[in-house]
């Protein structure tokens, strides 16, 4: 197992898709800071009722966490599904593989994203200077982050080993994320049942990055009107303070499992049969569950 | 191998799944401690809206070893609670009070006490709502019947050891003493009494114990003998004649002290104490039974000093009226500087560049990611990042601190903090005093139609710490109340070669900036005096005239501008909210005659904060009330006999100066301040100031002639200056009354202010 992770990190180290996906990283998070920064630059603030406000700083420090979360997390959602589908390339395109090989892909994707996460780190080390943000609350935002980008990891190398076809995958995982996406935010807008609103928004990734660091923004000025209309796009109705991101956190968790179950199934050479990996699979998703279960009131506190 | 390491597998299953079910067992319970719980409320569970309920309360331990117990109240349906700890050491008992705000109508206190890991008891004290002009109350027997005292016969210890604990009170009659009072108490009769309170001490056989048991501030007179009292103040006020001679004490006023009438055996002498009254009476409550009018006597003897109408009715006390004023600038938070983050972000750009670069380099020499170089560059820039920006990162909370400091004594003053937070992200703060505090949320809505919640967190009595958690973007407010050393700051107005000589001494740690004193419209301005330092100077005798329509603290803002003290800065609220925080302390309220002379210092060192933040809005204002002392030949100025609207039938102007004329007659009164009600006058001179009409228009002028209780003409040439000479028949106890006849109607809002020149005994 240990030499097979080595090899497709070795692979994906190697592909130009994968040198896209760091520059393109790093470029977009130049473009959010030249952009926030742009819109914070206190010469545009001074005829603003801003100046009403004691604490400016913070508000700017709401604003610069805000965009670098929701940039660096469009971009993961965006060019993950693209990444995990470019460990397929150098394969034959109808042949099958090995669970372990599967997870070794899927485990090199993860590290690429880890490498992606820790190269981008250095722009949120900024935001301690606008004495706004609680240690606990960035921490939350960079979870779901990362969660996001196992998340679409997995979702990717899901619909490549169902499919097998590169281009129909992308087709499929794109179009099925888009319209998630967009079923999401009708649905925070609508009157269905409460819990119904709770799971469909808390499964948008955008309102449960928003989650933990939503609480607190600030409720007067055009900063907060635009994080107002932002919320009101991602929550609906929903109260700003609803702990989405840990039901988010949960059933990612649980997808996780499931999208990699299906993949392994779906990969592996035919006659597909019971093999130990399925075994330590099984245990490791009843494993999850009793631990769900033990810490239900944690994940199930935006329906309480 | 398999089955070793399937057990390995099914032990570690086995153990992560029995954890969680472990930590779900509940635990065992404790064995309760045998600690009894007695409650007593003073005023029979009546209660203010706006006030402070107290609660005594007796704790008991009966069991074998010490305990920490905690006794917590709260007014039912209100999130505030106020708590104190005690620790009770085997088979004793401690008894102590606890303060409870009530900020609006409510059934109940509930009052629970409690260990750190269960409830030993739970008690309710039903309350009763009454208004607080009833809310009088007695030590020792009641001298009337019926309603007028809300309760009797309380005993020494029934008596609070804070003057929040007096706060629902409006009178206060002590006609006998149980045991002495202890320091506690003396203190708190003499904060409640200078806030509003007015003190009644009875007369007769228990007189002397009465007073002695009192602080030297609040004895109205001193006990020269025993005589036969005038009667006629008592028939005034009861309506009906007393036959029998009334046997008393022979009262001296001290200085500033007033007799209740002109004889030389006053039936009671009244001492204007701070915004309150004590009332000295020179016979015993007993002397009065049988006598018709004595329901009607004690019903116009016992009032209130101050009612000031509040949202939730009326208030006694002058720290509801001060807190109230101060409300328009609590929102007045310092604005903290904007980060620069200009540097940050070029430092960023300069990284994302050069990462680009190292992939770009890496991937065209060795078509590959330089992952581990990555990683390392990712940190340390990471680690310089997170350096710089914490070594530059601005306060994550901004606060308003405006306490005031009003000297009771020259041992103890009163000090209000009143304390606003505002805090970008949810955190836990601790707020330090430097003094034992009592703190209740405050719950505002300023001018601007910001929110100020109040701080519900769990309040200690008394504390030096409290922490609270403060909620993102949410103003909270706490008013902390506190009884401190009088700053070492001294202040004299003194008789000296015919003038009024002022002297300021600051013997003090903290620089006294923007000194003045104040006499009604005349500001006298000291600067600055650091520690150590002493200014003296003589009481201009013209001052120039005030600017009609201005708060003392906006004429005091006024001054310091014209003199190039204080310069306006865009945004700066700080003379906004010098000017309130001044008004807050010393603005006459329009019915009521406060006479000062009052002297005011910014203290650039709270006393009340041990540490002060640069993130704070820090203003401390300190107030005293400088005594008159000296004798012989004085020239007081116009400015130094006032109106005092006091039972009169002029009605207050609009703008707070002066008085609204109407009709064809009008008696006005102008005062002296206490301290020199003893001027044996010469000369007095007046000046009317009409804002509608000149100094022409016809009117004739008498004053009242206290010796043949009559009104004698006097010849006016200008309203502006009406000279009496031969002056002494027309100043009594420093107060003149003159009778304007005419078109008064046609002067609408008239500015009466006078001097005199006379000798001070």
């Amino acid at each position: 197992m240990r030499q097979k992770l080595g090899e497709e990190w070795r692979r994906i180290i190697r592909r130009r898709r994968a040198l896209g996906f760091l520059v393109g990283a790093m470029l977009v998070m130049l473009l959010a800071v030249q952009g926030i920064a742009g819109l914070a630059n206190p010469g545009n603030l001074t005829a603003s009722p801003l100046l009403d406000t004691p604490l400016l700083g913070a508000q700017l420090g709401r604003l610069f966490v805000a965009g670098f979360c929701l940039v660096l997390q469009g971009w993961l959602i965006l060019a993950t599904p693209l990444l995990a589908m470019s460990a397929y390339v150098d394969d034959p395109l109808a042949a099958s593989i090995p669970p372990d090989t599967l997870l070794a892909r899927l485990l090199a994707v993860w590290g690429l994203l880890l490498v992606t996460g820790a190269v981008t780190l250095p722009f949120f080390s900024i935001l301690p200077l606008f004495g706004s943000l609680d240690l606990s609350e960035v921490g939350w935002a960079l979870t779901v982050i990362l969660v996001t980008g196992l998340l679409n990891g997995a979702y990717g190398v899901c619909w490549m080993a169902l499919l097998r076809s590169p281009p129909a995958a992308l087709f499929l995982a794109y179009s099925v994320l888009l319209l998630w996406l967009v079923v999401a935010v009708l649905i925070a807008a609508s009157s269905l049942p409460p819990a119904v609103v709770v799971v469909a928004v808390a499964f948008n990734p955008f309102a449960a990055l928003l989650s933990p660091i939503a609480p607190a923004f600030p409720p007067t000025g055009p900063i907060a009107t635009d994080l107002r209309n932002l919320l009101q796009l991602t929550h609906g109705g929903l109260d700003p303070a609803t702990p989405l991101h840990h039901l988010y956190i949960a059933g990612c968790g649980l997808l996780i499992l499931l999208f990699f179950a299906v993949a392994s199934v779906a990969a592996r050479p035919k006659p597909r049969r019971w093999q130990r990996f399925d075994t330590l699979l099984v245990g490791l998703g009843l494993l999850y569950l009793i631990g769900l279960w033990f810490w239900r009131e944690w994940w199930l506190a935006p329906l309480l | 191998m398999i089955v070793r390491r399937l057990r390995v597998i099914i032990l570690l299953w086995f153990a992560l799944t029995c954890l969680p079910v472990l930590w779900g067992l509940p635990r065992v319970a404790t064995a309760q401690p045998a600690v009894t719980l007695d409650l007593f409320t003073p005023f029979a569970g009546q209660y203010v809206t706006g006030a402070w309920l107290p609660l005594r309360i007796a704790l008991q331990n009966q069991g074998a070893s010490a305990v920490t117990v905690t006794v917590t109240a709260a007014p039912a349906d209100e999130p505030a609670q106020y708590e104190r700890t005690a620790r009770l050491a085997a088979g004793t008992q401690q008894t102590f009070w606890l303060y409870v705000f009530i900020a609006r109508p409510a059934r109940a206190v509930i009052v629970t006490l409690s260990t750190e890991n269960s409830v030993i008891a739970q008690r309710e004290v039903l309350l009763l709502l009454r208004p607080v002009e009833r809310m009088k109350a007695a030590l020792g027997p009641v001298p009337a019947g019926g309603d007028l005292f809300a309760i009797g016969n309380l005993r020494v210890a029934d008596l609070p050891d804070h003057p929040l604990g007096l706060s629902s009170l409006s009178v206060l009659a002590l006609f006998a003493l149980d045991e002495p009072l202890v320091a506690a108490q003396q203190s708190a009769l003499l904060a409640w009494v200078y806030n509003g309170g007015h003190l009644i001490i009875g007369g007769g056989p228990n007189a002397i114990a009465l007073q002695s048991a009192l602080p030297p501030a609040l004895r109205a007179a001193t006990i020269t003998g025993a005589t036969i009292l005038d009667r006629q103040p008592l028939v005034a006020r009861g309506g009906e004649v007393l036959n029998q001679p009334l046997l008393g004490l022979q009262l001296q006023p001290v200085t500033g002290a007033q007799r209740s009438d002109h004889s030389a055996a006053p039936p009671w002498v009244e001492l204007q104490a701070g915004h309150g009254r004590v009332t000295q009476l020179a016979f015993a409550s007993e002397a009065l039974d049988g006598w018709a009018g004595r329901e009607r006597f004690w019903s116009e003897l016992a009032q209130p000093v101050l009612l000031t109408p509040m949202p939730d009715g009326e208030s006694a006390q002058m720290t509801t009226q001060q807190t109230q004023m101060l409300v328009p600038v609590l929102d007045a938070l310092p604005q903290l500087e904007i980060p620069a983050f200009a540097q940050g972000v070029m430092g960023l750009t300069g990284y994302a560049l050069a990462v680009i670069g190292l992939i770009g380099g890496f991937w065209w020499w060795r078509r590959v990611i330089p992952v581990a170089v990555l990683a390392v560059v990712a940190v340390i820039s990471t680690s310089i990042g997170l350096w710089w920006a914490n070594d530059n990162a601005v306060s994550a909370y901004s606060a308003l601190r405006l306490t005031l400091i009003e000297t009771l004594d020259e041992q103890q003053a009163q000090a209000q903090m009143a304390l606003v937070l505002l805090s970008a992200m949810p955190r836990t703060e601790t707020i330090a005093f430097s003094y034992p505090t009592i703190a209740r949320p405050l719950v505002a809505t300023t001018e601007s139609g910001r929110q100020i919640s109040g701080i519900d967190d769990r309040l200690p009595q008394p504390t030096t710490q409290i922490n609270v958690e403060l909620k993102p973007w949410h103003m909270q407010g706490l008013l902390a109340t506190a009884v401190v050393p009088t700053p070492a700051i001294r202040a004299a107005l003194i008789v000296d070669q015919g003038w009024m000589r002022v002297d300021v001494q600051n013997d003090s740690l903290a620089t006294a900036r923007d000194v003045f004193v104040i006499y009604g419209d005349q500001l006298f301005f000291f600067g600055t005096l650091r520690p150590g330092a002493r200014s003296v100077g003589r009481w201009p005798l013209n001052p120039a005239s005030a600017p009609a329509g201005l708060s003392p603290g906006q004429r005091v803002i006024n001054d310091l501008r014209t003199n190039g003290w204080l310069f306006d800065r865009v945004g700066d609220p700080t003379a906004r909210i010098r000017a309130t925080l001044i008004d807050a302390a010393i603005a006459a309220l329009p019915e009521r005659f406060d006479p000062g002379p009052f002297m005011i210092a910014w203290l650039d060192q709270d006393p009340m904060t041990p540490e002060q933040s640069t993130t704070e809005r820090i203003e401390t204002l300190l107030v005293m009330r400088p005594p008159i002392l000296g004798q012989g030949e004085i020239n007081l100025g116009l400015g130094w006999l006032r109106l005092d609207l006091t039972n009169s039938t002029l009605l207050p102007c609009l703008n707070g100066q002066g008085a609204q004329f109407s009709g064809e007659i009008a008696e006005i009164r102008l005062r002296l301040p206490p301290a020199l009600a003893a001027l044996e006058a010469r000369t007095i001179q007046v000046r009317l100031q009409s804002s509608d009409v000149g100094g022409n228009l016809p009117l004739t002028i008498a004053a009242y002639n206290w010796t043949t209780s009559a009104w004698d003409a006097i010849p006016v040439t200008v309203l502006s200056n009406i000279t009496i000479s031969n002056a002494t028949p027309y100043l009594r106890a420093g107060e003149l009354r003159l009778q304007a006849r005419g078109e008064l109607a046609r002067l609408g809002c008239v500015v009466v202010t006078g001097g005199a020149q006379g000798v001070l005994p």
